[in-house]
C-alpha cells in the first residue's frame, strides 16, 4: 500500500518536475532572449546615435563653411563696389575729362617729356613720381587709396587708354585700343601690344555694367594673389565714356587675414582654388599655400567641388595634406574665382564628445536594461511559482486525490474487504470515467456478495 | 423505498440468471440491496429500464 501511494506521488511529482523544468526553461529563454535583444538595442542605439551625431557635426562644418563663404562673397562684392565708387570720384572724372580734351600727341608729349621716363625696347616706362604724371592730383588720390587699402596698384586711363595717373610707376603708357598703331607710328617697331588693347581693358570697356573683375592671378614676384578690378570712368553729366580705373586687389593678403580664426574647435580654415591649390590657410605654417606639389585633387571635398557641388562635407575621415585625420566641410564661392572655403576639424575633436555622449547613452541603456532583466527575472519567478502552484493544485484535485481514492478501493477489493465500500470519484475526464466504471464493478461485487449471502442462508 | 428498482433484478434473473443480474448491477452501478435502499424515482426507474433493455439484448 505504501509503495502504491509513493508511485502515485511520483506521477504527480514527475509531472510537476517536468512542468517546473518547462517553466524554468521558458523563463530562462525569455530572459536570455530579452537580454540579447537589449544588447542589440544598445548596439543599434549607439551606432545610430554615433552616425546621427557625426552627420550633425559634419553638417555643422558645412554650415560654418557656408557662413564664411557668404561673408567672403559679401566682402568681395564690397570691394568691387568700392572700386566703382572710386571711379566716380570728381578727381578722377576731372582728370579724365581734361585728358579727353587733349590730342593724342599732346598727351603723349606730356607723359614722355618728364625726366626719368624712358622708352626702351619699345616700352614706355614711368618714373613713379606722381608729380610727373599727367594728373598729379589724381595720382596722389590713388596713392592714398593704395596705401590705406589692400591695393598695391591702382591707375586710371583716359578714354583712349593712356595712363593719366597711378599709385606707382607704370611700365606701359597705353592700355587701350590705339596702343599698337600709335607706338608703331612713333617708330617703336618691336613693341607688340595686345590688338585692341589689354585684355582687361577690352573687357571692362565692353562690360554692360561698367565693371570687370579678373581671375585671381599669382604674382610670383610679390608672392601673392591679385585680382584686377576695373571700373569705367564716366562723365556724370552725360554718362559719356571717359576712361577706366584699374585696381589690383591684394587678394592674398585679404584672404590670409580672412581665414584667420579664433575658433579653437576648428583645425583649419582654408581657401582652395577650383584646381585644388591652397590659396590661403589659417595654419601658421604657410608651406602648403600656392605649393605646386600640394594639389588636393584626392580630397573627398575636392572631388565633390569638381563635380559641381556647391557645398557639403566629407563622409569619411581622412588624412589631409598636413597628415591630420580630419573631417571637412566646404562651400564654393559664387564669386568669379569660384574659390572654395574649406573647414576642417580634427577627428578627435569631433569624435571625443560624440563618444562621450554615446558612452553616457550606452550606460543609461545598460542600466535600464539591467533593471529590465531583473524585473523580467522577478516576473518569470513569480509567474513560475504561480503556474507551479496552480498546476500542483489542479494535479492534486484532478489526479492525485481521485487516483488515491481508486487505489484505496482497489486495494480493499483485492483483499475482499468490500462491505460498505463506496467510490466517490466522478466527472467527465478520464479518471472520472474510470471511477464511474469502477462503481459498476463494485456494484457487481456487492451483488455477488449479496447472492452469496443469500445462498449461505 | 426501492421495491420497484429491486424488482428489475428479479426480472434480470428471469432473463439470464446471475450473469444478467451482474450486468444490470454493473450498468446501474447498484447492487440489488442498494437498489432496494434507493428511491423509486422516475429518474432511477428510467435508468433501470434502459439498463434492462441492454441486458435483454446481451442475453438474447
Amino acid at each position: 500500500m505504501r509503495l502504491k501511494r509513493t508511485a502515485a506521488m511520483k506521477i504527480r511529482d514527475s509531472i510537476l518536475i517536468v512542468l517546473a523544468a518547462g517553466i524554468a526553461i521558458t523563463g530562462a529563454n525569455l530572459v536570455g532572449f530579452a537580454t540579447h535583444e537589449i544588447v542589440k538595442i544598445e548596439g543599434i542605439t549607439s551606432d545610430a546615435s554615433s552616425d546621427v551625431l557625426l552627420g550633425t557635426a559634419n553638417k555643422s562644418l558645412e554650415n560654418v563653411a557656408i557662413g564664411i563663404r557668404d561673408s567672403l562673397d559679401s566682402q568681395m562684392k564690397a570691394q568691387y563696389e568700392m572700386v566703382r565708387s572710386w571711379a566716380k570720384s570728381p578727381t578722377l572724372v576731372n582728370a579724365s575729362r581734361s585728358a579727353k580734351e587733349k590730342s593724342l600727341d599732346a598727351v603723349f608729349e606730356m607723359w614722355s617729356r618728364k625726366s626719368g621716363r624712358s622708352f626702351k625696347d619699345g616700352i614706355a616706362k614711368g618714373d613713379g613720381d606722381p608729380d610727373n604724371d599727367i594728373s598729379p592730383e589724381a595720382s596722389h588720390y590713388l596713392i592714398d587709396l593704395s596705401k590705406s587699402l589692400a591695393y598695391p596698384e591702382i591707375f586710371a586711363t583716359d578714354a583712349r587708354g593712356f595712363v593719366l595717373a597711378g599709385s606707382g610707376a607704370t611700365s606701359d603708357f597705353d592700355q587701350g585700343a590705339e596702343d599698337q598703331a600709335y607706338f608703331e607710328g612713333q617708330g617703336f617697331k618691336q613693341f607688340k601690344p595686345e590688338p585692341g588693347g589689354e585684355a582687361w581693358y577690352k573687357k571692362a570697356f565692353e562690360a554692360k555694367d561698367g565693371l570687370f573683375v579678373g581671375a585671381v592671378k599669382w604674382d610670383a614676384s610679390a608672392k601673392s594673389w591679385g585680382i584686377e578690378i576695373v571700373a569705367q570712368i564716366r562723365d556724370p553729366k552725360d554718362n559719356s565714356y571717359l576712361g577706366q580705373l584699374k585696381a589690383v586687389f591684394d587678394y592674398g593678403k585679404f584672404i590670409s587675414g580672412f581665414v584667420n580664426t579664433s575658433n579653437q574647435d576648428l583645425f583649419e580654415v582654408k581657401v582652395v582654388d577650383p584646381k585644388g591649390t591652397v590659396v590661403a590657410t589659417s595654419l601658421p605654417n604657410k608651406d602648403k599655400v600656392n605649393n605646386k606639389n600640394v594639389v588636393l585633387t584626392q580630397a573627398e571635398y575636392m572631388q565633390a567641388i569638381q563635380a559641381g557641388k556647391g557645398s557639403g562635407f566629407n563622409t569619411k575621415v581622412g588624412p589631409d595634406e598636413n597628415g591630420e585625420s580630419v573631417f571637412a566641410g566646404f562651400a564654393v564661392s559664387s564669386d568669379v574665382n569660384r574659390h572654395a572655403v574649406v573647414i576642417t576639424k580634427k577627428q578627435a575633436a569631433i569624435a571625443q564628445p560624440i563618444d562621450a555622449f554615446v558612452g553616457q547613452l550606452g550606460s543609461k541603456i545598460a542600466k535600464a536594461g539591467q533593471e529590465l532583466r531583473q524585473n523580467m527575472i522577478l516576473i518569470a519567478l513569480a509567474t513560475s511559482v504561480t503556474a507551479f502552484l496552480l498546476a500542483w493544485f489542479l494535479l492534486k484535485s484532478k489526479i492525485t486525490v481521485p487516483i488515491a481514492k481508486l487505489t484505496r478501493v482497489s486495494e480493499k477489493l483485492a483483499q475482499g474487504d468490500i462491505d460498505g465500500l463506496q467510490i466517490d470519484v466522478s466527472g467527465n475526464d478520464e479518471i472520472g470515467k474510470f471511477g464511474e466504471s469502477f462503481k459498476g464493478v463494485l456494484a457487481a461485487f456487492h451483488l455477488l456478495m449479496e447472492e452469496a449471502e443469500k445462498s449461505r442462508k | 423505498m426501492g421495491a420497484k428498482l429491486e424488482a428489475y433484478f428479479a426480472t434480470a434473473d428471469k432473463l439470464g440468471g446471475m450473469r444478467a443480474k451482474v450486468k444490470l448491477a454493473m450498468i446501474t452501478k447498484l447492487s440489488a440491496k442498494s437498489a432496494a435502499e434507493a428511491a423509486d424515482s422516475a429518474e432511477n426507474i428510467a435508468m433501470f429500464e434502459a439498463a434492462l433493455a441492454t441486458v435483454k439484448k446481451e442475453v438474447a
